[in-house]
């Protein structure tokens, strides 16, 4: 998600976790809402730091974010109540900021490489849908 | 300041406890919860008065009723227990003097408002006693804020018809002051609220009327302007009132002006345009700040609102470190206060499916439903589909019933050349098979990777 604001938060809530709260491990960047969101859930919700690039996938034209078939088994559940939890599935101020990005791509405002930049996932799902693996190339490189 | 309240088997909860920021407290929450409760809670620990029908313990509960409080007083910290008294029927109090608060104002929600002024609602010293013989607060009647107030044959206050023209006439601070809070609380430059000149409105009222200019350019007597507009003077008027009546107690007196004025505001958008809810928060903060005491004095603000756009419109001067956000909500069948966390949403949009307003999508509930529906259908997940909402043709029937031409949901239902995407139940159409081939590559694609993994 592109965040050029941001501000950097507790992962571990300061209610449950008093202790943490100048632990520089605790800290993450996030964007405000979506830690207002998290509140207390904590590590109900996953940690930005596990979460692998293709745990997640956008699913075209609806612009959903989903839990890909590549998150572990036994991540999933975890998976599945961050997307609910912060909203992040097809709340609108996040479906808004994909449509602006997706728009522009398609109006060629806006290149692959571009998308690839600003939306990886949204980029992610356009290579998918066309069948370009060049990310997936890429990345298997040492 | 009000420090604390802390509420034990009385209200919508059996123990409530805020901690009050010391400059803004925006409180949300579902009707019913307890938003103005809480406002006529904080009124009655500040001045021992009740605006309405006292606060009642709640019959079911086993344990005492108590309600603990605390604030900064002119004589430094208060703070206090009081239990509810079951034999007489009241909340025990202090013998003596109460704490001096500082000023007190209270708007409520159905235009009424109480004054409690420490020049002249408070106890005096008579002959070594401390006696109180003075009117306990002035609390207004909406048709009182306008035509006077009057307890036991004398004259407490004017009203706003009576001081706004004789202040007109005289042409001295207040209604400078009045003029100057009007065009703060103006909701643009370009539609200043303007006092127009003195008129009579019937053969049967000799009273000089005030008269608002009119962006049209009539003037309209204040009694015929629109409800918002009474809501704003009135609130301005009672504001100045407040404080040139105060200054003057303070004067006569041979004291100073209180340094703290406390404002509690129940849902500051009642009546309100859209153009005026954007501005009425900053405008209320800068009139009490600023124009009324001169940003000498420290002025806290206890704020009702079920506007989404109020929320918005503070969102430029919100200040974590002195101003709180609270949220009345239930959770396990229990009213349940807490202070939510600040962040930025944006807009009314954001604010409206934020948690502070909890709704899942800003449109009717018919349109939410059926691209609800629609986000299930696409993400495959049949089991959330609605009865009458099942298919593809369905839900497309739906949306095109419910949507403008210009919804952005559209694209993402649309996929180019018109056709509908997806496969559920419903026939796939002929165009969209061509579309549908790249989805089933990429998901042998996929089976291939996670084999390589």
């Amino acid at each position: 998600m592109y965040e050029p604001v941001g501000s950097v938060d507790h992962y571990l809530c300061v209610d449950n976790h008093r202790a943490l709260s100048y632990e520089w491990g605790n800290y993450r960047f996030a964007a405000e809402w979506l830690n207002k969101s998290k509140g207390t859930a904590d590590d109900a919700i996953l940690d930005p730091f596990e979460v692998e690039d293709d745990w997640f996938e956008i699913h075209l034209p609806s612009l959903q974010l989903v839990v890909s078939e590549r998150v572990p088994a036994g991540m999933r559940a975890k998976a599945e109540y961050t997307l609910k939890r912060l909203h992040l599935r097809d709340d609108e101020r996040v479906i808004r900021q994909r449509r602006a990005w997706y728009e522009l791509y398609e109006a060629g405002d806006l290149s692959l490489e571009g998308l690839t930049r600003r939306a990886p996932l949204i980029a992610a799902a356009v290579r998918k849908a066309s069948g370009t693996p060049a990310r997936r190339r890429s990345r298997r490189r040492p | 300041m009000l420090e604390y309240l802390h509420l034990k088997n009385v209200g919508p909860a059996p123990e409530m406890r805020m901690e009050l920021a010391e400059r803004l407290n925006l409180i949300t929450g579902d009707n019913g919860l307890g938003k103005s409760f809480l406002l006529d809670i904080a009124w009655w620990t500040l001045t021992r008065t009740w605006v309405g029908y006292p606060a009642r313990p709640n019959p079911g509960a086993k344990e005492a009723a108590s309600i603990g409080f605390a604030f900064e007083s002119k004589s430094g910290r208060r703070e206090y227990v009081s239990e509810f008294d079951r034999k007489q029927q009241e909340w025990k109090g202090k013998v003596g003097r109460p704490a001096n608060p500082g000023l007190v104002l209270y708007a409520q929600v159905d235009g009424g408002f109480a004054v409690w002024d420490p020049a002249r609602n408070y106890w005096r010293t008579v002959r070594g006693q401390e006696v109180q013989d003075r009117p306990p607060a002035y609390v207004f009647s909406p048709n009182e804020v306008w035509d006077g107030l009057e307890r036991d044959g004398a004259t407490l206050c004017n009203g706003l018809i009576r001081d706004w023209a004789s202040w007109q006439k005289e042409k001295g601070t207040p209604f400078e002051l009045l003029k100057a809070a009007l065009q703060v609380m103006s909701p643009s430059a370009g539609e200043p609220l303007v006092p127009g000149p003195l008129t009579r409105i019937s053969l049967d009222d000799v009273r000089d009327m005030p008269t608002l200019r009119m962006p049209y350019g009539e003037d309209t007597p204040i009694v015929q302007a629109s409800a918002g507009m009474r809501r704003i003077t009135a609130l301005v008027y009672l504001l100045v009132w407040a404080w040139e009546e105060h200054q003057r107690a303070a004067a006569l007196l041979g004291q100073e002006p209180s340094q703290q004025v406390i404002f509690l505001v129940d849902e500051l958008d009642t009546h309100l345009h859209p153009r005026w809810q954007r501005v009425v928060l900053r405008a209320l903060l800068d009139v009490v700040g600023e124009l009324m005491t001169g940003g000498d004095a420290q002025v806290q603000v206890l704020a009702a609102t079920h506007s989404p756009l109020v929320m918005a419109s503070v969102e430029p001067h919100f200040d974590p470190a002195q101003d709180a956000l609270w949220h009345l909500d239930l959770a396990d069948s229990a009213v349940r206060l807490t202070q939510e966390q600040w962040a930025k949403q944006g807009d009314v949009l954001g604010w409206l499916v934020s948690e502070t307003f909890g709704l899942a999508q800003a449109r009717s509930r018919e349109s939410e439903e059926a691209i609800e529906a629609a986000e299930a259908f696409m993400r495959r997940d049949l089991s959330a589909l609605p009865s009458g909402l099942r298919t593809r043709n369905d839900i497309d029937a739906a949306l095109a019933r419910l949507l403008p031409g210009h919804d952005p949901f559209w694209p993402r239902w649309v996929v180019k050349g018109g056709a509908v995407e997806g496969k559920a139940t419903g026939k796939p159409r002929k165009k969209q098979r061509a579309k549908a081939t790249p989805k089933r590559t990429a998901k042998k694609a996929t089976s291939g990777r996670s084999k390589r993994r």
